[in-house]
């Protein structure tokens, strides 16, 4: 009998693992937290992209870091806990100032937003002529461009490669 | 005021031989890690505290009351993968169980973790003891030396909600070999919740000795082949670098009825997120 609960116990917790879809599953704990008026415009095993009627706006949401994440997700170990899925804000969208943090809890509830993390090589650099001044009331963040959103800069058509339909929207609700 | 505590101080260490190697552990440790934390080799530290106490025993079928406590002090660092640590045991058993000796105890600890994929790990965790004054036959030795391995599944974005939070679900099966040869199959699962964890484990030694009475071949080591098997319930609550846990184990055949509470800490100097 012992024996028997110990194999039920081992097969019966490997199935349930090996059951579930390895598919979107990430995209199963964001669509928890997705405000009740946005589209989902597409879902893959990478991708989410958002629409937000009201702002216009899309937000992208992708699995692993890419050219065209505004947030991404990446797997982390920690000694004495098993691997788990954090959440960063990209430069993309942390630095772009169309697109200030107070529209992104009309993507996304709080509960969400209060988990994401800026990585250090992304949070915002004041630009150089904000470093050389001595006059502090300006505000550093105001002044940073984001020259891959600038459509006649060649980068940006390199780093928003391959095109998707994340790019696509935003292109569109540009112009 | 400051005279007193020295006084009472150079008392405690003249009559606590274990408090001296504890401090000699400690300041060793910190040495040791003093400049890989500085090059940034270290990700991080544990201390971790055990007290376990026996009060039930099982042995071929007949149930005993000894009168058991165990202290653990275990402090390890992290490098990657990898981690070292030491324990430090000491075992002190009551007027019901003989013989009463306290005995101590000290260990070298090492362990790999591998992520095979984000759902599947691979955890291997070794301990050596290296000083220890009681024969193995004792039941109450205060080393061991084995080593365990399990496969961990666990879902890295959790599966369900409750009140609105992630329930993260794991489970694990593995074995532990000890120095004698007594291999113990072990499987679990469990389930954390907001700082909040429940696991159940099984174990079970698949050969050893049955009848410590009658030990056969096995007479001098005889506890540390004890063909045992039970079932543990832990229970955990962590805030920060805090963890608070109780482990609470059942002999199914052959083992203690002992009940450990756990208190951890640990310190990550930083983090591999990005």
């Amino acid at each position: 009998m012992y024996m028997r609960f110990l194999t039920v116990l081992v097969t019966g917790t490997v199935a349930i693992f090996c059951s579930y879809s390895m598919a979107y599953a990430q995209w199963k704990i964001v669509k928890k937290f997705v405000q009740p008026q946005v589209h989902i415009l597409e879902e893959s095993k990478d991708l989410l992209i958002l629409y937000q009627p009201t702002l216009g706006d899309t937000l992208v949401l992708t699995r692993e870091r890419g050219p065209h994440s505004d947030i991404y997700g990446k797997i982390v170990r920690k000694r004495g806990s098993n691997p788990f899925r954090i959440w960063f804000v990209h430069k993309n969208l942390g630095s772009d100032p169309t697109r200030p943090r107070n529209t992104w809890g009309r993507f996304l509830r709080m509960t969400f937003l209060n988990t994401l993390r800026i990585p250090d090589s992304e949070k915002r650099q004041p630009p150089e002529s904000s470093l050389e001044s001595k006059n502090h009331a300006t505000p550093i963040s105001g002044t940073v461009s984001r020259h891959i959103d600038n459509l006649e800069d060649p980068v940006y058509h390199f780093t928003r490669q391959p095109y998707d339909a994340a790019c696509i929207v935003r292109r569109v609700r540009r112009l | 005021m400051a005279d007193e505590f020295r006084r009472m101080l150079l008392l405690y260490r003249r009559s606590h031989r274990r408090f001296r190697i504890l401090t000699s552990i400690m300041a060793a440790g910190l040495i040791c890690t003093a400049d890989p934390v500085s090059a940034q080799l270290i990700d991080d530290f544990m201390f971790r505290i055990t007290n376990l106490s026996i009060t039930q025993v099982e042995l071929a079928g007949q149930t005993h009351k000894p009168d058991f406590t165990r202290k653990k002090v275990e402090f390890g660092v992290g490098v990657g993968p990898a981690m070292l640590g030491m324990i430090y045991q000491h075992t002190s058993k009551g007027p019901r169980t003989v013989p009463g000796r306290p005995d101590d105890g000290l260990m070298i600890t090492g362990g790999y973790n591998h992520m095979i994929h984000p759902r599947i790990s691979l955890d291997v965790y070794g301990r050596i003891g290296i000083l220890s004054r009681t024969p193995r036959s004792d039941p109450l030795y205060s080393t061991d030396t084995d080593i365990r391995t399990k496969l961990v599944f666990s879902h890295p974005d959790g599966k369900g909600f409750l009140f609105g939070k992630p329930l993260f679900p794991s489970a694990y099966a593995g074995f532990i070999l000890n120095q004698y040869g007594r291999f113990q199959g072990v499987g679990g699962t469990g389930v954390w919740w907001r700082g909040a964890g429940l696991y159940l484990t099984v174990f079970r030694a698949v050969n050893g000795v049955s009848d410590p009475a009658n030990p056969g071949k096995h007479g001098d080591v005889k506890h540390a082949h004890l063909k045992n098997g039970g079932v543990n319930l832990i229970a955990s609550y962590e805030f920060s670098d805090l963890v608070v846990e109780i482990k609470k184990n059942h002999p199914l055949r052959n083992g203690g009825n002992d009940l450990s509470v756990v208190l951890q800490y640990r310190y990550f100097f930083k983090t591999r997120e990005e």
